[in-house]
């Protein structure tokens, strides 16, 4: 693999703010200064509850939502203000997979035709014989890539099942050979055996493919089967984030601890989830200082009115982990009970 | 053994309409005890909700064909009882609360309108005895201000705290058994945490037997005392809580357990 | 199987929609028969006597000119499908366009813009609109289309574009946008095709409204001029009534009637089977 250093995206004090609309009177700041890097190849799990900006964060690196601030580093270009032809050769090369396999299908439309809009789109698999000819193989490689069987493609989204339809929606996403693949919430609304084999069909486009996922989700279990690095968002910032090892064996922050314990276990001895206390904040009207604070079950003076920035935890009694191309990714943690300075 | 407080044996639901459809729930037979909590667990499809749905008469006869040898409510026959008499009994005896909280709660009103209502229709309050219940029950579910709540509207709440207010509003009349289908899928999981801890809780406290729909394994596990797995219209396992985790009898319980992802802790 | 053969499927089990298509289709074959100079030629002809009654000649008798009233209702069907398909389905594609441009830039000012029209011309009298147009054009054919669908696309775009607001934010959408398709391309590729349960309904609704409406505008003298509609049939009638002739006034209604409730049992049928209710079962 190539040198310790290269990041595929580098996101950097990335702000997502919606303007004053019909929804609000104020403008609505989702994102609040993020970053993160994702490796060549890596599957960052970028995990939030609602009102977190995890969406919006992931949304926002295509354009798709309004940034007021901060960078998206894509091959060292800032995706966030690319324009033009740059745009469209960075938007060959990094998909979106949705959660909602029916509502992110053109219901209209046969599978075919969606598999082959973006070949069209970007100009792909125009050589060879007979235009058409060979971007319906190629949409059927795909669709065969993804563990269906390339009869599906004249079907329409509603004929085909949830699980189906999610393959589709991968394999619309694979068929520009891309290098990032963002998913918003992917499984969620599978079924848990289907789910699985979703997962399994990630980590096996991972391995052959070399593509690597910013796989946005709420569900811890399903963040800890799929990824190499984790991030925990609330309101918008990042709480923590590490190697997955690392935050899920050893979680710094007070919400990720409060994150994994409300997780109900499928073990009928295991202690009962805990109740975090407090209300989820809304976005509109957020907290001054830590924006936890409010709920923290272990707050100290300075985090109603300071806001933590991000602590490393690498080489502190904590062993940073070595992931597969011999990167080490830090655990980092934005709390004032880990503030070194302040200790 | 406690006597059965809610008994349904050979329920069929099936769709009426020209071709011969399968059925939705093909001979669907349990008991819930008294103060227990029950799960019933599968995947989507699998006939939890019509089961569900028909135990309260709630699917309209014009398009379901509803069939069943007993649906008996301590004793007394629901599906004989005429729909004046259903009415009565749902909210009072038995309560239901769905995953979208907010189609069950009318935008127009303020909650605390539409809760006291139901204190002054079932318990025969006066307003001022209405609201003081209201604010006792909204308090027992969580909520720091209960005043707040009581004067908002449906859209000012999220979803979490919707879901709590149709537990109130489901509990307000201390049924005999309430019944929960999915109430917690759409919600986070620090939501759901709070949700269900307040709805077991106020279901010892009012002897409440409780039915809760779910697809998710953990919420079996930690909230439930009993199981049942339905697949394809049908129960395929029944067995407390323990006995199924460690030792699943049917290959279907089996695979939906192996495919359960586990939070990697420690 | 496609969302048409799915249609399809769901109209052919409903019999009352069902008899509405075979009206509206039986009504065409007449229309196509006159266009096509098989049927209805003689509409003008004075052949008999004044105010004859039904018999072997003249199916349904004559009128005060002696020209058979037969004749002239056939002949009217075609004149009822000019007008009605020409206003239907160009109301619809103008307030289709219209109502997706205002969806998809909602708040803004392109939105505004269309928002505005629409209330000004809902605002404005259909009747007085129409005879200030008719005037303006100085009598030219196509005055009382135009000012049809000037008027009727405003409802057909107000559908429009609740609907595509609602669509714009669906992940199909989001996707599209996301590898970079131009919005014009979107918008005709993914937004306007899921308006297609509106746009039938309303296309179908809006042929209704246009011959009901030359119907009236014939009466007042601001409608067909060269040739012959039920509404000029009905207009002439008003006369022969009192002297006791119904012939006219009976064939015009009867086959008005006939066809607009053909038309509403379609636009009933297509309606229930665009239901979401319905297609969950």
């Amino acid at each position: 693999m190539r040198g310790a250093d290269r990041n595929l995206l580098s996101v950097r004090g990335l702000v997502v703010r919606y303007p004053a609309g019909v929804q609000s009177n104020a403008p609505l700041t989702a994102v609040r200064g993020v970053d993160l890097d994702i490796p060549q190849e890596g599957i960052y799990g970028l995990v939030g509850e609602s009102g977190s900006g995890k969406s919006s964060l992931a949304h926002a690196i295509l354009q798709l939502n309004p940034v007021a601030a901060g960078q998206a580093l894509w091959h060292g270009q800032d995706l966030v203000s690319m324009k033009g032809s740059q745009l469209r050769s960075a938007r060959k090369k990094i998909q979106l997979v949705f959660q909602d396999p029916l509502a992110s299908l053109s219901p209209r439309r046969s599978i075919l035709q969606t598999l082959v809009e973006p070949l069209d789109h970007f100009g792909i698999g125009q050589a060879g014989t007979g235009k058409a000819g060979r971007r319906e193989e190629q949409a059927s490689a795909a669709l065969e890539t993804v563990g269906l069987s390339p009869d599906l493609r004249h079907r329409y989204p509603s004929e085909l099942s949830g699980g189906q339809r999610q393959r589709v929606a991968l394999a619309r996403a694979l068929i520009t050979e891309p290098e990032l693949i963002i998913a918003d919430e992917p499984v969620s609304s599978l079924d848990v055996s289907v789910q699985a084999r979703i997962i399994e069909l990630i980590l096996e486009l991972r391995e052959k493919l070399g593509i690597a996922f910013l796989f946005v989700s709420h569900d811890l279990a399903v963040v800890g089967q799929l990824a190499d690095t984790v991030g925990v968002m609330y309101l918008g910032k990042i709480v923590e984030q590490g190697a997955a090892e690392d935050v899920f064996a050893r979680p710094a922050h007070p919400y990720t601890r409060a994150l994994l314990a409300a997780v109900p276990v499928p073990d009928p001895d295991h202690p009962r989830p805990e109740v975090l206390k407090g209300e989820p904040p809304s976005p509109l009207t957020p907290p001054s200082g830590c924006v936890f604070h409010k709920r923290c079950p272990e707050p100290i003076t300075p985090c109603s009115t300071v806001v933590p920035t991000e602590t490393s935890l690498g080489g502190r009694n904590f062993s940073t982990v070595e992931t597969r191309d011999s990167q080490i990714t830090d655990h980092r943690v934005r709390c004032h009970l880990w503030d070194s300075t302040k200790n | 053994m406690s006597k059965p407080v809610l008994t349904v044996r050979n329920l069929r639901v099936s769709i009426r309409s020209q071709d011969k459809g399968a059925m939705a729930v093909d001979g669907v037979s349990f008991a819930l005890r008294q103060g227990e909590v029950l799960a019933v667990v599968g995947e989507s499809g699998c006939g939890k909700t019509k089961t569900a749905e028909s135990i309260l008469g709630l699917l309209p006869t014009d398009t379901w064909d509803v069939q069943a040898e007993a649906i008996e409510l301590d004793g007394v026959s629901l599906p004989m009882q005429s729909e004046r008499k259903m009415r009565k009994i749902r909210g009072r005896e038995i309560s239901m609360i769905f995953q979208e909280p907010q189609t069950a709660l009318d935008p127009v009103f303020t909650i605390g309108n539409q809760l006291c209502s139901i204190y002054r229709r079932h318990r025969n309050k006066n307003r001022k005895e209405a609201t003081l219940a209201a604010l006792d029950k909204l308090q027992q579910v969580g909520f720091a201000d209960p005043r707040r709540i009581l004067h908002s509207y449906a859209h000012q709440l999220s979803g979490g705290m919707r879901q709590r207010v149709m537990i109130t509003m489901a509990m307000a009349c201390r049924p005999r058994v309430l019944i929960a289908d999915e109430p917690t899928t759409a919600l986070d999981v620090t939501t759901q945490a709070q949700v269900l801890s307040r709805m077991t809780l106020l279901g010892r406290e009012f002897g409440t037997s409780i039915l809760l729909i779910t697809h998710d394994l953990g919420i079996v596990a930690q909230y439930c005392d009993r199981v049942l797995v339905m697949h394809d219209g049908r129960i395929v396992e029944k067995a407390t809580v323990h006995e199924l985790f460690t030792d699943p009898q049917q290959p279907y319980t089996r695979r939906l357990l192996a495919a359960v992802p586990k939070v990697r802790t420690a | 199987m496609s969302s048409s053969r799915q249609l399809w499927t769901q109209l052919r089990g409903d019999k009352a929609g069902m008899t509405g298509l075979i009206i509206v289709l039986f009504f065409l074959l007449l229309a196509v028969g006159v266009w096509a100079g098989v049927l209805g030629q003689d509409w003008s002809v004075a052949n008999g006597g004044r105010w004859e009654s039904p018999g072997a000649e003249f199916w349904f008798g004559t009128n005060l000119l002696g020209q058979d009233v037969f004749q002239r209702s056939i002949f009217s069907v075609r004149t009822a499908f000019e007008i009605g398909i020409v206003v239907a389905v160009l109301s619809t594609v103008v307030g289709a366009i219209l109502g997706a441009l205002a969806g998809w830039y909602s708040n803004t000012w392109v939105d505004g813009i269309v928002l505005w029209l629409m209330g000004v011309l809902d605002s404005i009298p259909f009747y007085l609109f129409v005879a200030a147009v008719a005037y303006a054009l100085q009598g030219k054919g196509w005055a009382m289309q135009l000012a049809m669908i000037a008027t009727f696309w405003t409802t057909t775009g107000r559908l429009v574009r609740a609907e595509v607001m609602k669509i714009k934010s669906r992940e199909f959408i989001l996707s599209a946008r996301a590898i970079g398709l131009p919005d014009p391309i979107i918008l005709t590729r993914h937004v306007l095709p899921n308006t297609t349960h509106i746009l039938l309904v309303q296309t179908s609704i809006a042929f209704v409204a246009a011959i009901k409406t030359e119907v009236i505008l014939s009466f007042l003298g601001l409608g067909v001029h060269d040739g012959v509609s039920w509404g000029l049939m009905l207009a002439e009638s008003t006369q022969e009534v009192l002297a006791g002739h119904f012939a006219n006034f009976l064939a015009a209604s009867l086959m008005l009637f006939t066809l607009v409730i053909g038309f509403n049992l379609l636009t009933d049928a297509l309606q229930d089977a665009f239901d979401p209710k319905q297609a969950a079962l």
